[in-house]
């Protein structure tokens, strides 16, 4: 019984979500900044497996120096619920003084990122094109060392040859689909973008 | 059949188990706590899962709460049942671990948190029995392991660990508990060790107990049998001085028997005087009578008057006229002068009483030296100087005549002794006077003193220089003891070689002796 249980939250910590090809950042309507990369991260406020993904951020910002923008997009459901922005916002641009926070009703904005799974990232290049999407922890709520976390920052010093995307664990922010390129999404996900390459 | 071989219990066997007793107690209420704090923990860090705006129980709650039944149900359900029984803490000993590995994901893999892996050890140390340590590490070796191969995220806090990294993480465990094992078995020996020492103490203890037991029963001989010396010596001490006044009186027997003597003989020379004479009045009254008589031939008044002064010259009556009164008043003084020596033998043989009473020092004095005025008379004078203001003092009446006699006597006879060479009589000076809280009684003479040697051994028993037959040595060693001990005073002597000793001694106004108060206050403990 007792392997039972701990199998089950094995499973749990070990299912990854649902990933999607990001847009152009110019697609998504992201504005960024041309000088530098731009790490975006769709949050759902109220999930607790995003605060180990907010953590590998803070780690990752760490380590980047200024020469990385940072852009938050925060799921509320529907238009216009104050409570789920209003409750999450303050703490996240207190947390990342400089981040954009973005308002995201309904996921749209995460739909566009193909980050609809909570503590999905997508590093746009300068000139906004999407270098690396996926998640930066290696299971549900763990944080720690990860493949993602280490690409972002190989793409920043400039290395090649670097893994693109991650498999992503979180909490859903949306049901709409998404084509899953590391197989995470499931046959039953027909609503998936079908898209092989971001809209340019 | 061979009889079976009991085993020999240790007597640290019983100390051991009572700490697996409370050892047991300590963890079965500490899986509680990490029960409460598992579900606590679930809903304050994961209490749902989101999907969208949809939420869901997150199932960190339902395992803590799996996981926390099984790991803190079944061990307790084993303390209650059996508590300090060997099962108990291997079992003690998984859960405890298995609560590391929740922990462990529940705060999702915080380094931190992998330091409720070396505490759960170091707690199951309080067992002291370090194969306990080996079901926990094997539960955190298969855990690290496993989890290594198939999610070394949630144990490692990284993605691709080394294949080491399991067996290096599991090599800190196993150091950590060489170390819990070695203070096991030493901590073990310990108490072992004291459990023999406490044993052998306990039988040494009742074998002390018993030794007290015997000498006690010795001491309360040994002190009865003091008690009974002690009150021997008292009454030896008593019958000592009454002895020694015994003997005083015996000495001084011959001297008041002279003293009694010379006014007894002048009493009875002038008593015969008066018989004697009384003839010669009877026969002057008679002649008065005769010359008186109506019936008589008549006579001139020549005649009669020649015959009545032929009778007073014939009983010599001028003589008689002057003799008989002065014989008369001499027997008076003679009587009184008995009188006087009897009251003050009287006084002097006073028996004592068993409790100070207030006394008229000067007169006790002036009685004493009376009684043994034969001794002194002849070689010296006494000189008092009373203070009239002494009043009563509290005192053993008959010990003190002792002393005073004592210091009185040895005074004559060292007068004496120096009389032989200076043929002038000696001087006695005895002065009394009020102080504050005592009454001091100075007794001094002229007699040439003594050598330093020779005073500081004058209150030592058996020491005289009086030559043999003549003193005792106990009379001064006996002064001392009356006057200290039982009158709680003083008494010194200073002496000055070539001029004179002089005794001081001082008695207390208002204490009781030293003797008293000893006895009433044994008589108070007995009474207690």
């Amino acid at each position: 019984m007792l392997g039972v249980v701990v199998a089950q939250i094995g499973v749990y910590a070990q299912t990854s979500g649902a990933l999607g090809l990001p847009d152009h950042a110019r697609a998504v309507g992201l504005s960024i900044d041309p000088t530098k990369h731009t790490l975006v991260m769709a949050v759902h406020p109220k999930c607790p497996c995003t605060r180990a993904s907010l953590y590998e951020l803070e780690r990752i910002i760490a380590k980047s120096g200024d020469g990385l923008g940072i852009a938050l997009c925060l799921y509320e459901p529907g238009l216009g619920d104050e409570d789920w922005y209003s409750e999450s916002s303050g703490a996240i641009q207190e947390r990342f003084p400089g981040a954009d926070v973005i308002r995201d009703p309904d996921g749209v904005m995460a739909v566009k990122l193909g980050a609809v799974t909570s503590g999905s990232v997508v590093l746009y290049a300068p000139d906004g094109e999407p270098v690396f999407w996926g998640g930066i922890t290696q299971s549900r709520g763990h944080s720690g060392d990860n493949l993602g976390s280490d690409s972002i920052l190989s793409i920043l010093r400039g290395d090649t040859g670097v893994t693109r995307s991650t498999k992503v664990y979180g909490c859903p922010i949306t049901e709409l689909g998404c084509e899953d390129p590391l197989g995470s999404c499931t046959d039953e996900d027909t609503d998936c973008d079908q898209r092989t390459e971001p809209n340019r | 059949m061979k009889p079976r071989r009991r085993k020999i219990k240790h007597p640290g066997d019983a100390i051991l188990h009572n700490i697996a007793v409370k050892t047991d107690r300590v963890f079965a209420i500490l899986l509680g706590v990490q029960f409460v704090a598992a579900i606590l923990g679930a809903v304050f860090l994961t209490p749902q899962t989101w999907e969208g705006a949809e939420s869901s129980t997150h199932i960190h709650l339902w395992v803590s709460i799996a996981m926390g039944v099984l790991l803190t149900g079944f061990p307790t359900i084993l303390i209650l049942r059996n508590p300090g029984a060997v099962l108990n803490r291997y079992v003690v000993s998984v859960a405890q671990l298995m609560y590391s590995g929740l922990f462990i994901h529940l705060t999702g893999g915080r380094i931190e948190t992998h330091f409720h892996i070396f505490g759960s050890f170091a707690f199951l140390a309080f067992y002291r029995d370090w194969k306990v340590l080996i079901p926990g590490t094997i539960v955190t070796a298969i855990d690290h392991f496993a989890r290594g191969v198939y999610w070394p995220q949630s144990v490692f806090g990284v993605f691709a660990p080394a294949p080491w990294r399991a067996l290096e993480h599991t090599g800190w465990v196993i150091f950590e508990n060489v170390f819990l094992s070695y203070s096991c078995i030493r901590s073990r020996r310990l108490v072992c060790d004291y459990a023999e020492h406490q044993s052998d103490l306990e039988r040494i203890n009742g074998l002390i107990e018993r030794l007290v037991e015997e000498r006690t029963q010795e001491l309360e001989a040994a002190n009865e049998a003091l008690s009974k010396e002690f009150e021997d010596r008292k009454k030896l001490e008593s019958d000592l001085l009454e002895a020694q006044k015994l003997e005083s009186i015996g000495q001084l027997a011959a001297g008041i028997a002279h003293e009694i003597n010379t006014p007894a003989q002048y009493v009875g020379d002038n008593t015969r005087f008066l018989r004697s004479e009384f003839g010669g009045i009877l026969q002057v009254i008679e002649e008065y009578a005769k010359q008186l008589d109506k019936n008589k031939e008549r006579v001139d008044w020549d005649t009669r008057s020649s015959h009545v002064r032929n009778t007073l010259d014939s009983v010599d009556y001028e003589f008689l006229r002057t003799e008989i009164p002065a014989a008369i008043s001499q027997s008076l003084e003679g009587i009184e002068r008995i009188t006087e020596i009897v009251k003050a033998m009287k006084e002097f043989s006073h028996p004592g009483t068993d409790q100070a009473e207030p006394a008229d020092l000067n007169n006790a004095i002036r009685s004493t030296c009376m009684v043994c005025s034969n001794r002194w008379k002849y070689c010296a004078d006494i000189e008092y100087d009373f203070d009239d203001n002494l009043g009563p003092v509290p005192c053993f009446l008959g010990a003190f005549n002792q002393v005073i006699l004592n210091i009185v006597v040895n005074a004559a006879d060292a007068i004496e002794a120096n009389l032989d060479t200076s043929n002038t009589k000696g001087l006695i000076r005895i002065k009394t006077e009020r102080l504050k809280d005592s009454a001091k009684i100075t007794i001094s003479d002229n007699a040439g003193g003594m050598s330093e040697s020779v005073r500081q051994k004058i209150f030592d028993p058996f020491f005289t220089t009086k030559e043999v037959g003549k003193g005792t040595g106990q009379g001064l060693a006996i002064s001392k003891d009356v006057i200290v001990n039982k009158h709680n005073g003083v008494l010194e002597c200073e002496s000055n070689l070539g001029v004179g000793t002089t005794f001081t001694i001082e008695l207390p106004l208002h204490a009781f002796s030293v003797q008293e108060q000893s006895d009433q206050m044994s008589d108070q403990s007995e009474a207690a």
